[in-house]
């Protein structure tokens, strides 16, 4: 498999008057290829623990990233099969979206929260994102609660498995929103905002934990805010700027001073590897 | 939350009035009148209820009972908690009677009486414009000659046939006040189910009004005399009213030799039978009268054993009405309905086919006015469930219509005039 | 951890067993109590011993076959029905405070009913009976209302279905009172319908209820799993597959039709679908497959006691059904409230 995304001429509109997005073409590839000869900049933005990660090539890691309202959202949620796109065609895994009969077994899709009406455990909630068979009874094979506790483990809250849903905060809630993704084993993981309501350590955790599931052969595509975190994290970047695609390419290539001021209007400076905006007067 | 809201408030008006139904007789006030065997509770009863009057459709499977039968209730939709309704029932039925009285002088008054609740009504002249809220009333009426004094009845006064000639001002539980005051009468009768509204709307409008209920005794042995004796009351206080005494005299006494004719004929029966009266049955639900209703006392005066005097009050069940196996099955229906098919009904609905009674065909069908009305028309009921209950001792008369087994009784079988 | 989660679930085998087992000895003890108490012993021989058909019958066989058993098998299936369409509901609408009639179905079912008790329809019908029939149709129809609605909309909104649902009752209640009142005799016997009752029953309508029930309880129990994904909310239940506005619709069209009958049976009881799934859940989670199995015991074993007391409380006066599970639940519905708002606290 070559080609993570493949979209062609992608276009949404939730209501007519204002179109959500506009003729988004472009393709990202499956894996980063390890030589890229055409690339002066390598690697400045990987973390260190990472090390070699791109040298293997089997996954890859996407941002999304763009002002408020540019259809980032919209965009994640075509590409996971939630809406239709109006026209166009789009590709994932080299399946069109829009005929994955149980999308669940290619991809996991982490919304931004959830609001549940009822209690229910966290250990419950992620036995959902784990398809058993013989559910109806909900009986749990030894096999499915292993998944489950192995992806409890590599978030470090195994502690959480008791708890009620509803009792979590945000954090923690978004926390078992991508421990239930990362234990349905799908090659694509698709995020929207996923770590938000996190502090500091944590988002450098999540981060880190998608940056060394990406050597697992996993395809991350994300939506990020912090755009700094992005440049450091992602390897491939989609910046959308008013439903359109504003430029897509190699993290390096694309998240720039001058693309920044273009896309968010709001100058900015180079700091080593972080971007500050630039004080007005 | 307005879901739950609504469902509570309609939970406490339903258990509220529910609770006066089943157990109506132990909410009303000792001191006041209950008519016997109709409305178990004083007119001042919140919820109303009218008793079995005409205009209702013959086909007898809605849940209704001999004195529910034509319910006139408030929208049911507006709740009133269980402990608010509690209070108002105590405090209007222990209330004194209205002390207000017809027209106030200090001149002699043609007439002077007091009626059921103790009231004292005081006409300085005989009435010569009534407005009869009351379909029993209406027919006493009538009956005495004085029909012509009649200006203004209930719908549902549907006896006799001149009746209907006369404008109507509405219903029983909520007549319009205005038609009543429009016809400027000087006399306003009443019996059960009056209201306590209507009452005080009356009586601010300074009209005498004559309320007349036959009280019920408390130790309901059916049968005794003094239950007759209180309808011959009734007719002769109101023909007091309109100064017809002699002609309540001759009535009365017709009533009376009547009755005790059955009475005495009845006394050679060999067997009595055992009778269930069936006010409903099925989706229905079940319903007689119980020991100590009027209606029971009349079975038993006509020489039957009610098997709802097992008993109190007019809530029955399939599983009695199979463990006592009555003989006969009499059901109540109003005149004027096209009638036929209660057995037909009874022979087509599990579990009731198998009752011994319908299998044999002694389903018989009465016009329930006749009992649930007190007044003369009664006797006619008392002796057509007596020809019914022992048809040997009472052999079909010429003058009368015969009545089959297995279907309703015509409305001609009532006998419209008495012979002095 | 695993071993954990095992040893929860064994504690509450137990009480899940008996949940399902319960119901059937149960009806015996319903069965054999009432105006006459008949021995255990008899009653059974008189089951096994068939249906009476015989002209002569004990007054204790007619009993038992005409009255007793089909009240029971009615309760059951009734109490059992309510509360797995109050578990659909309250997963759909994702709100605790559903229940079976959210949908405008009573409304609908009252005036059916209404409008046969008017037009004197109160005669058999295959032995049916004109109510049962009217009340079937009635709620039927209004659930096709809802049904239209969702077919329309694009997304499916589940405050939409919602506020529709509670707009069609309000209109539906409105035309019965208004129906009421001008025919004032009628009312009583309207409004004891809606009060709830197994007293009018007979083997014809059970044995039209039983398809349509078999039916509907199947499908719901086919929506189960696509309930717990859609109770997540649409957008995560359509990664998972499930076709969303499908699922809805199935799940409402199956609770309408179990609705539906279950009210033609026995009026408007309400409290067993609000009830018993959340005492359920409270016990045993939220998984939909779970919680309907176990509503369908828990409602079946409620409403065979709250009808049992209705007919032998005030023997031989009938209190009527709907009456008795509202005294019942009350007091359990305020210990869940207050126990809910402890928990979110």
């Amino acid at each position: 498999m070559n080609l993570f995304l493949d979209l062609h001429d992608i276009s949404f509109a939730y209501d007519k008057k204002k179109p959500a997005l506009t003729s988004i073409s472009l393709r990202v590839p499956a894996r980063l290829p390890r030589d890229e000869n055409s690339d002066e900049n390598t690697n400045e933005t990987i973390d260190e623990n990472s090390g070699t990660n791109n040298d293997e090539g089997s996954g890859i890691f996407v941002s999304i990233i763009g002002p408020n309202g540019s259809g980032k959202t919209t965009l994640l949620k075509i590409l996971a099969g939630i809406l239709p796109p109006a026209t166009g065609t789009a590709l994932l895994l080299e399946t069109p979206v829009t005929r994955i009969p149980d999308p669940s077994k290619i991809l996991a899709y982490v919304p931004q929260t959830l609001s549940l009406g009822f209690s229910l455990s966290v250990l419950d909630f992620i036995l959902l994102g784990i398809p058993t068979e013989k559910s109806l009874t909900g009986k749990v094979t030894g096999q499915t609660a292993r998944k489950a506790q192995e992806a409890l483990k590599l978030l470090h809250i195994e502690d959480y498995a008791r708890r009620d849903i509803l009792k979590l905060s945000g954090g923690e809630k978004q926390k078992i929103i991508l421990t239930k993704a990362l234990a349905q084993e799908t090659p694509a993981l698709l995020l929207d905002e996923p770590i938000t309501h996190l502090d500091l350590a944590g988002q450098i955790e999540i981060l880190d934990l998608l940056k060394k599931l990406t050597k697992k052969n996993k395809k991350i595509i994300a939506i990020m805010h912090d755009i700094n975190l992005a440049a450091r994290y992602s390897d491939y970047t989609i910046m959308l700027k008013n439903g359109t695609l504003f430029a897509a390419g190699k993290t390096q290539h694309i998240i720039t001073e001058q693309s920044i001021q273009q896309c968010f209007s709001v100058p900015v400076k180079r700091a080593g590897d972080f971007f500050i905006p630039i004080k007005t007067q | 939350m307005n879901h739950l809201m609504k469902t509570f408030i309609t939970l406490c008006a339903r258990a509220s009035w529910l609770g006066k139904r089943i157990c109506g007789s132990k909410f009303a006030c000792p001191s006041l009148a209950r008519a016997r065997g109709i409305a178990a509770e004083s007119p001042q009863d919140l919820h109303g209820q009218i008793r079995g009057l005409g205009a209702e459709s013959p086909v007898r499977a809605g849940r209704s009972t001999a004195r529910t039968r034509h319910t006139d209730r408030k929208k049911v939709h507006a709740g009133i908690p269980l402990l608010a309704a509690l209070a108002v029932l105590a405090f209007t039925a222990c209330a004194p009677g209205a002390e207000k009285t017809g027209a106030e002088s200090a001149a002699p008054a043609a007439v002077e009486l007091t009626d059921s609740f103790g009231r004292t009504i005081r006409l300085k002249n005989y009435p010569e414009r009534i407005v009869s809220l009351a379909p029993n009333m209406t027919e006493t009426l009538f009956l005495l000659g004085a029909g012509n004094l009649i200006v203004g009845r209930t719908d549902y006064c549907d006896y006799p046939l001149e009746a209907a000639k006369i404008p109507p001002v509405g219903s029983i539980t909520t007549p319009s006040i205005e038609h009543i005051v429009s016809l400027a009468p000087d006399l306003i009768v009443g019996s059960t189910h009056f209201q306590k509204e209507t009452l005080a709307a009356l009586e601010n409008l300074r009209i005498p009004v004559y309320l007349s209920i036959v009280r019920n005794d408390d130790a309901g042995d059916a049968g005794d005399s003094n239950n007759y004796e209180e309808i011959f009351d009734t007719i002769i206080m109101l023909a007091k009213l309109v100064n017809k005494t002699e002609e309540a005299e001759k009535i009365v006494s017709v009533m009376r030799q009547r009755k005790d004719a059955v009475e005495q004929t009845v006394r050679k029966a060999a067997h009595k039978p055992r009778v269930y009266y069936m006010i409903s049955f099925g989706e229905a639900g079940d319903y007689t009268a119980g020991r100590g209703t009027y209606i029971s006392a009349l079975i038993k005066s006509a020489g039957g054993l009610n098997t709802g005097d097992d008993i109190e009050g007019w809530k029955y069940s399939a599983e009695a009405l199979f463990r006592s196996q009555p003989d006969i099955i009499l059901c109540g229906t109003s005149s004027g309905g096209p009638g036929a098919g209660n057995l037909e009904k009874l022979r087509s609905t599990a579990p009731y086919n198998r009752l011994r009674a319908v299998q044999e065909g002694r389903v018989y069908g009465i016009d329930n006015n006749l009992l649930d009305r007190t007044g003369p028309r009664n006797i006619d009921g008392l002796e057509m469930m007596a020809k019914i209950f022992h048809p040997d001792l009472f052999p079909l008369e010429p003058s009368q219509a015969e009545f089959f087994p297995s279907e309703l009784s015509p409305s001609e079988l009532s006998p419209s005039e008495f012979s002095p | 951890m695993k071993r954990d989660y095992f040893a929860a679930r064994r504690g509450k085998i137990f009480l899940a067993a008996l949940f399902l087992l319960l119901p059937l000895p149960a009806s015996l003890v319903y069965i054999s109590h009432g105006l006459i108490t008949i021995p255990f012993g008899e009653v059974l021989r008189i089951l096994a011993s068939g249906f009476v058909s015989a002209e002569t019958a004990t007054t204790q066989e007619l009993v038992i076959w005409l009255i007793r058993l089909p009240r029971v098998c009615a309760g059951t299936l009734v109490g059992a029905g309510l509360a797995i369409t109050g578990a659909a509901y309250q997963g759909i609408f994702r709100n605790r405070l559903a229940d079976p009639y959210m949908t405008g179905v009573s409304a609908g079912a009252t005036l059916g009913c209404t409008i046969a008790i008017l037009l004197g329809f109160d005669s058999s019908v295959f032995g049916l009976g004109g109510i049962t029939l009217f009340s079937f149709c009635g709620a039927l129809v209004t659930s096709l209302l809802i049904f239209t609605f969702i077919a329309a909309s694009r997304r499916v909104s589940h405050t939409a279905i919602l506020l529709t649902g509670i707009s069609i009752n309000l209109f539906l209640s409105g035309l019965v009172s208004l129906l009421m009142f001008l025919n004032r005799d009628k009312i009583e016997t309207i409004v004891l319908w809606t009060m709830g009752s197994l007293s009018g029953l007979n083997w014809q309508k059970i044995l039209f209820a039983l398809p349509l029930l078999c039916a509907g309880l199947t499908g719901l129990f086919f929506c189960a799993r696509p309930l717990d994904y859609l109770v997540l909310g649409s957008d995560i239940a359509r990664v998972h597959g499930i076709a969303v506005k499908r699922s809805t619709f199935l799940i409402i069209l199956f609770s309408s039709l179990v609705t539906s009958v279950c009210v033609s049976l026995s009026g408007i009881v309400g409290f067993v679908g609000l009830l018993i799934p959340n005492i359920v859940r409270l016990l045993f989670g939220s998984r939909s497959g779970l919680v309907f199995a176990f509503s369908c015991g828990l409602g079946a074993l409620f409403l065979q006691l709250a009808d049992f007391l209705a007919r032998t409380l005030l023997s031989p006066a009938e209190l009527p059904l709907g009456i008795l599970t509202s005294i019942i639940g009350v007091p359990f519905f305020i210990f869940l409230v207050l126990k809910k708002t402890e928990q979110s606290a």
